[in-house]
């Protein structure tokens, strides 16, 4: 998009460039901001997580099952194998930012990719793919993951490839509908007119009027991801013991939920707040995306 | 490009038209029938001339500036009859790459809805850039000093700042203007003007035709120009078509019609668009265009004819010709004429 002319001597002239401007924008929407920086410091939190770790996440202390938060050093105190939860929730969060981010990125490009297609070229290859998809849109969302998830067998790489596949039908779908309108709008009119290809048109007129749209449905469907993912860590479908995994973790502190409330409800607080912060994140870059938008003050 | 028009060119007779059309037929399926959009039109635009279609919405003004470049995508549309010939060539549907080097470098168009034929993605500088990339330009400083020149001579005063701005934050008349450089850009030899003054204010719809006469006598390009409005018609038009139900049933030089419309379908819109000096009603066409999937049987514009008589609602009639260089699909010009 850079490549507008040589505008060398314009950045004087209009000192406010897309890019900055989308900037601007999403810098005025506080919870947004606020958002990226949670999001930041849990992807920081993870990447370090074997500095910033008080405890090792996967070893207990026998004497200290159970203990509550500020007891023994330990901040949430510790589970029924007295492991940490300051530490498992810091571990936990490399597998929750990689369960929430890779299925939507690889749904994202196989969706634009199906959505593109179908909605370009209606007709024969259009109603096939969706029609295909269809399928997957009869059989509710999570079930269907659970049982991709089950057929594989459990462990991380398979709840990722079962979210992955769950979701690109979604993004497929916005994306075609997009298309579909798109493709008969006056200014894909007025680039046929002036002699663009079709692949020209779908590259330069419809493909950077659908990218916002994923990036945004896609960005909010990573706070659903963190939920699913917990979902199956719950079920016992993600990680195996004694990996730390959110999901999980509120699993193990279930049975005590009476005794030991907080076994359970730190990481779902975390869970909680990540998921939101994902949404936050995802109605903030809506605005910003968007020219219309993103310039009324 | 300098300001202050010039008597338009004088077009060579004799030669072969630059546009051809005969017997376009286009049809779009409905639930209701086929629709009939286009029938059998056909017409010709010389080099230089210009070329005033009016009608009411629905008439197949639009459908048929779609058709010449075959812009209308097929299914939904129905190509069932029908020759464009371009500069001696024909314009083959089945030929997208030839299809593709005459649009916009030959023939352009300007839309109506300007902002809407605006990518809201890309700022203006960037779409007319698009424009030239299509048709093998190079980015440099030339090309862009070239942009600025074509936008400066829209009667853009500020063309490098309307370069660095997204089309919803120029005024309307400024996107209309865009529009017309977007289409004047490659230098075409026809500008096909899809009512390009409809959504403007008067003044604007005056400086838009000041500026659309300006540029046919600069770069002696043709144009075609579609309004329902005679007026705008007039002041631009050399030669005009009238349509009605996606026929046409008049055509001829302009001043010739407007002093002696044959056909009543146009004696109505003449007398329709202009107000009586006596102070006397505006004069008011009854009824409704026809339902194009539901022709009625003869001449469509039978049933809001004033002076319809048995004839006309049974059979149809043909374009009947006169020794002025005018026709009229009428059967009453055919009697008067005998």
């Amino acid at each position: 998009m850079s490549t507008v002319l040589r505008l060398g001597d314009t950045a004087r002239r209009n000192p406010q460039s897309g890019y900055r401007q989308a900037v601007t924008a999403f810098a005025r929407d506080r919870g947004a901001v606020a958002a990226v920086v949670l999001l930041i410091v849990v992807v920081l939190i993870a990447i370090f997580a074997p500095i910033i770790a008080p405890f090792d996440p996967n070893v207990g202390d026998p004497t200290q099952l159970l203990s509550p938060p500020l007891v023994g050093g330990h901040l949430l105190g510790t589970d029924t194998q007295g492991r940490d939860l300051v530490a498992r929730l810091i571990f936990g969060a490399r597998l929750a930012m990689i369960e929430a981010t890779v299925p939507v990125v690889a749904a994202a490009i196989a969706g634009t990719t199906l959505g593109l297609l179908a909605g370009f070229y209606q007709g024969l290859l259009g109603g096939l793919i969706m029609r295909v998809l269809d399928v997957f849109f009869a059989i509710p969302l999570v079930l269907l993951g659970i049982a991709i998830a089950a057929a594989l067998g459990s462990g991380p790489p398979t709840v990722i490839l079962s979210m992955a596949i769950v979701i690109t039908p979604y993004i497929a779908r916005v994306v075609y509908t997009a298309t579909a309108q798109l493709k008969h709008s006056l200014f894909v009119q007025t680039a046929r007119s002036s002699g663009s290809s079709e692949l020209e048109i779908l590259r330069e007129e419809i493909l950077p009027h659908v990218i916002p749209s994923v990036i945004v449905y896609g960005t909010t469907n990573m706070g659903a991801m963190i939920v699913f993912a917990a979902g199956f860590g719950f079920l016992g479908l993600g990680a195996q013991p004694p990996t730390a995994d959110w999901g999980a973790m509120i699993a193990a502190g279930v049975t005590t939920l009476a005794s030991a409330p907080w076994v359970s409800t730190f990481p779902g607080l975390v869970i909680v707040a990540v998921a939101l912060a994902f949404n936050y994140v995802g109605d903030g870059l809506r605005i910003a995306l968007d020219p219309r938008l993103r310039t009324r003050a | 490009m300098t300001a202050g028009g010039s008597a338009p060119p004088p077009v060579d007779e004799s030669a072969a038209p630059l546009l051809e059309v005969e017997g376009l037929t286009v049809r779009f399926g409905s639930p209701d029938g086929e629709v009939r959009a286009v029938e059998d039109v056909s017409f010709s635009v010389g080099r230089g001339e210009s070329i005033g279609i009016v009608g009411e919405s629905g008439s197949g003004k639009t459908v048929t500036c779609m058709s010449l470049t075959w812009l209308l995508p097929s299914p939904p549309a129905r190509y069932v009859a029908g020759r464009i010939t371009y500069d001696s060539h024909e314009l083959r549907r089945d030929d997208p790459a030839a299809l593709r080097s005459v649009r916009g470098s030959q023939i352009a168009m300007v839309f109506q809805n300007a902002r809407a034929a605006l990518d809201p993605s890309y700022r203006i500088g960037r779409q007319l850039f698009e424009v030239l990339k299509a048709h093998g330009r190079r980015e440099d400083a030339a090309t862009r000093d070239f942009v600025i020149e074509t936008l400066r001579s829209c009667n853009i005063v500020d063309p490098a700042t309307v370069l660095e701005r997204y089309p919803h934050e120029v005024s309307g008349g400024i996107a209309q203007r865009v529009t017309i450089a977007l289409a004047l850009i490659t230098r075409p030899s026809v500008i096909i003007a899809d009512e390009p003054t409809t959504a403007l204010d008067l003044l604007s719809q005056l400086e838009v035709l000041r500026l659309l006469e300006r540029i046919r006598a600069e770069l002696q390009c043709s144009i075609i120009l579609v309004s329902h409005d005679l007026a705008v018609v007039r002041r631009i038009a050399d030669r005009v078509l009238i349509m009605y139900a996606g026929r046409i049933v008049e055509r001829g030089p302009t001043e010739s019609i407007f002093r002696d419309p044959r056909h009543p379908y146009t004696r109505a819109l003449l007398a329709s668009s202009q107000q009586r000096m006596t102070g006397g009603r505006l004069y008011e066409l009854d009824g409704q265009p026809p339902d194009l999937a539901n022709l009625p049987a003869g001449c469509s514009f039978s049933p809001r004819c004033p002076s319809a008589f048995e004839r006309c609602h049974v059979e149809a009639p043909g374009p009947v010709p006169f020794a002025d260089g005018r026709d009229a699909r009428c059967f009453l010009v055919e009697v008067g004429r005998e």
